[in-house]
């Protein structure tokens, strides 16, 4: 999977703790991990407590493929790139059938606060609109300041893959939400009610 | 009365009766504008007038640059994916029931979309044997209740828990409770199943992307997502005038439409669609279509009047502030596309004869300072009740108010036999029933001496800080000439020389009422009438909030050229313009200034000051100033709550009530607010005494006392 990223520098502390802040108004559980075994700690946490026993993942770039792995131990555990080939019916019944969606995020954005997901399948996309809990995951390195320097990334991903492979790009910035009964805020209506994002802060 | 006129007038008569489902309604109103207004107060570098002129720019320009849909198409189909040119609404229905057929479609998911709301696409795929079911969670409640969204962003605002439990329980074949979380539940379990099984997902853009044949939806349900990627064809629908050349056209469009629309930073979900991609590594059977639908975009276009329209980013923001939308609600004040936006899109769209409901605006002019794209709502509302009005004729109330000027010159030429006719019963109910003016009404009195006499004796002033004309439009001049003679004395003892010409009024009413050739005169006869004093470096300054607003926001687009610009840029409200000045004056309270002063800041102040600058001088006084404020109108909007009936008086203290019960709590004895007309709602409403602030405050130079 192509891994875009806008921003090669690691950012500056502001930009992180800015993020962090952001997700927290906007009811993402967001917290930072240093090192492989933090990671797959902090991972495994999420999806016992959440008592997730079938998991979909998602775009894990190698480096990090161990850690997930190792916190998925006890799971029932798909990789969306192993559905390829597979029936889509039966595809598509392992993605809505999965208690957690664990996706990787090719950047972050501080100022509004969102995750920046760029599928080129819609198994991907699916691992993280189906599931009742989204975990994304994240480089610390990838976050940028704002949106403006956001929609660039998504130009350059869409604009550099060939014409008929180009990417579905969503920014998720929050748990599904609606308003429509009285005006009560009301998570968890379509997709996600949790969301949580790891910024993966290793050395 | 035509029918139309008949059914609008029903429809507020029942509107106003149902007070429950109003103050609701208006709850959640007042909700929306909070939410917008908290983020505003949060994020400091969240700047919404530069969001505004960007957006105003971006979008002028991409509606009038005709190669974008071009563009966009090419795009498109050069990523794989199939384009069809809808010249009308049932042109677009008849490529989805190709679509349909060929496919073997029994059932279509849809993301919100208002534009296919317009063209009624649920109905009509119905016709030929699809099912379309809303997916987003206000869309499918309105689409069980069979009704049109009352609301563009809150489609069923006006629904309580028990109803949306009730039509949840018929749209999943089983009783649920009326709770949050079991209705969540169901539709969560029921929706989820139809995502599954769809043979297409329709949605809406928000945002189409020419440089690369992109498209954006931003959801906050996440339902957007699932209906673009589950169901084997997509298809888009999107209206022609949402593209724009480039990438980052879009921040701003997405910030400003979050923030305006329900004051979030970003809508939870902002999704970038190019084609429809893989599945599992699928593509078999998977398509992507895009339907670009003109649907009278093009005429709307090509009219200089109704082209803003299209700039719309459907926000709602407009529906949140305006007054009498938040009594009647969208079913009364709407057809298809409700609110304000709603009035010129419905006139272009569905046709002038929907669009009745033009005449329960009250021209307050919230909606365009509101607008994350600055769209001169209140002017093409203005020519739809023009329009309206050379189809079926003027009520005799709106004649009589648009003649304010002629008759306040008699009035005042009259006094004081005018004003015995003003405070007698017998006359106030003969005006009622003759000209259809409320008895219920306190009108004011009228001065046989008006402002010109009174300032004479004053002297010009020696002009050392400037030179100004003092513009008193019909009140400051006919009905409280004092008012005026204290603003001169004010300026002159800051040094400025005045002048007080012959002007003629502002001209509100032939907007408020659409006689818009009346107004272009009015405007055309005061700019000339300033053109010498504006060559010269005059100012114009005005005590009441609408002259200036009319100078402003309203004569640049009847009399569009270089001398409304000058007279636009050269126009201040008083207490805006001595702001700079204010300690070099001595001023003193009229009033007791132990107890704290309420201020009401009208609507047409809130885009020129804001009512700051007012708010700073009674203060410099020595007052406690206390704004009390919901955000709107207090309901009075000019002449509109002198009328009778329900299409005046009756509306105007509905709007007005919740006003005045902020009033009433805050204890307060005394208000100022610097309207002639907001003075008399409040004053009529609470009961309380309203001056202006100039009438509130002993104001001169050093030791100079007026």
């Amino acid at each position: 999977m192509q891994r875009p990223s806008g921003a090669a520098a690691r950012p500056s502390g502001d930009v992180l703790q800015k993020f962090l802040s952001s997700l927290k108004d906007l009811h993402v559980v967001a917290s930072v991990v240093r090192d492989e075994a933090e990671t797959g700690d902090a991972l495994r946490g999420i999806l016992a407590k959440a008592g997730a026993r079938s998991v979909v993942v998602a775009g894990i770039p190698k480096r990090y493929l161990g850690a997930v792995k190792a916190s998925l131990a006890g799971t029932d555990a798909t990789f969306v790139e192993d559905l390829r080939g597979r029936p889509t019916d039966e595809a598509v019944k392992v993605l809505a059938s999965a208690d957690a969606g664990v996706t990787w995020a090719a950047n972050g954005v501080a100022l509004e606060g969102a995750l920046l997901e760029i599928a080129y399948d819609d198994s991907a996309r699916l691992a993280s609109a189906l599931p009742i809990v989204h975990v994304a995951l994240l480089e610390s390195s990838s976050i940028l300041p704002n949106l403006a320097e956001a929609l660039p990334v998504v130009g350059k991903a869409v604009g550099d893959a060939p014409p008929d492979r180009r990417p579905v790009v969503t920014f998720i910035s929050g748990p599904s939400k609606t308003g429509d009964i009285e005006m009560r805020l009301l998570y968890g209506v379509h997709g996600p009610h949790t969301v949580h994002a790891l910024v993966l802060d290793w050395s | 009365m035509t029918d139309n006129r008949q059914e609008l007038m029903s429809k507020l008569r029942r509107a106003l009766a149902d007070r429950d489902s109003s103050e609701k309604f208006w709850a959640s109103m007042t909700k929306a504008r909070s939410n917008r207004t908290n983020l505003l107060q949060k994020e400091r570098t969240l700047d919404i007038h530069a969001i505004k002129e960007s957006n105003k720019a971006l979008k002028a320009s991409a509606v009038a640059d005709r190669t974008l849909v071009e563009e966009f198409a090419e795009n498109v189909r050069r990523n794989g994916g199939k384009v069809f040119l809808a010249k009308t609404g049932q042109d677009a229905i008849r490529y989805v029931e190709e679509v349909s057929k060929r496919v073997g479609a029994k059932l279509i998911v849809k993301a919100k979309s208002l534009t296919s709301d317009e063209i009624d696409f649920t109905k009509e795929v119905e016709k030929f044997g699809v099912r379309a079911v809303e997916t987003d969670l206000g869309e499918l409640i309105i689409q069980v209740a069979g009704e049109t969204p009352v609301h563009l962003v809150m489609p069923a605002a006006h629904k309580s828990v028990q109803e949306i439990a009730t039509l949840v329980s018929k749209a999943v074949g089983r009783d649920i409770p009326p709770e949050d979380q079991a209705i969540l539940k169901a539709v969560r379990a029921y929706l989820r199943q139809l995502f599954l099984t769809a043979d297409i997902g329709v949605s809406g853009a928000n945002i189409g992307i020419a440089e690369s044949g992109s498209i954006i939806i931003e959801t906050n349900e996440g339902n957007g997502r699932l209906v673009t990627s589950l169901p084997k064809v997509h298809m888009v629908i999107i209206g022609m005038e949402k593209i724009v050349p480039k990438w980052e056209d879009a921040t701003f469009l997405v910030k400003g439409h979050s923030a305006s629309a329900t004051g979030q930073n970003m809508t939870v979900y902002v999704s970038v669609t190019t084609q429809h991609v893989p599945l599992a590594g699928s593509t078999e059977g998977r398509e992507y279509h895009v339907i670009i639908l003109d649907n009278g975009r093009s005429r709307m276009r090509d009219d200089p009047w109704f082209s803003e329209a299209l700039n719309c980013i459907r926000c709602g923001a407009c529906m949140n502030v305006c007054p009498t939308y938040g009594v009647a609600g969208g079913h009364t004040f709407g057809y298809i596309y409700p609110g304000p936006i709603g009035i010129p899109w419905t006139a272009e769209v569905h046709g002038l004869d929907k669009a009745t409901f033009a005449h329960l605006c009250v021209s307050c002019g919230l909606c365009k300072e509101i607008c994350p794209v600055d769209i001169n709502i209140p002017m093409m509302i203005a020519k739809v009740k023009e329009e309206e009005v050379e189809e079926n004729g003027q009520l005799v109330v709106n004649d009589f108010f648009m003649s304010s000027e002629r008759l306040a010159k008699l009035a005042s030429a009259t006094a004081p036999v005018s004003n015995w006719f003003i405070r007698s019963g017998v006359s106030r109910s003969l005006m009622q029933s003759l000209v259809g003016v409320d008895k219920r009404r306190t009108l004011p009195t009228f001065s046989r001496k008006r402002l010109r006499p009174r300032v004479a004796p004053l002297g010009a002033g020696t002009g050392s800080a400037g030179k100004v004309v003092f513009f008193p439009d019909v009140y400051a001049d006919y009905n409280d000439p004092e008012l005026g003679v204290k603003a001169v004395k004010v300026l002159l003892a800051l040094g400025y020389r005045v002048e007080v010409p012959d002007l003629s009024w502002s001209g509100m009413p032939y907007i408020s009422y659409g006689d818009l050739s009346k107004a272009t005169a009015v405007a055309k006869k005061n700019l000339q009438s300033l053109k010498g004093f504006l060559d010269e470096g005059y100012s114009v300054v005005s005590t009441e909030p609408t002259a200036v607003y009319m100078i402003r926001e309203v004569y640049p687009t009847l009399a569009p050229g270089e001398l409304a610009d000058k007279a636009r840029d050269s126009s201040f409200p008083f207490f805006g313009f001595i702001q700079p000045k204010l300690g070099e004056l001595s001023l003193r309270p009229v009033f007791a200034s132990d107890a704290p002063v309420g201020f009401h800041i009208p609507c047409h102040e809130r885009s020129v000051s804001g009512g700051k600058p007012a708010v700073e001088f009674l203060s410099a006084a020595g007052y406690n100033v206390q704004v009390v404020e919901n955000g709107t109108c207090c309901g009075m909007a000019g002449t509109f709550g002198m009328k009778h009936g329900d299409l005046g008086y009756n509306l105007s203290m509905e709007v007005g009530d919740h006003l005045f019960r902020l009033f009433k709590q805050s204890g307060l004895k005394l208000v100022a607010t610097e309207s002639s007309v907001c003075s008399m709602q409040i004053s009529d409403g609470v009961g309380l005494k309203v001056v202006h602030p100039l009438h509130a405050v002993d104001a001169g130079r050093g030791s100079l006392s007026t």
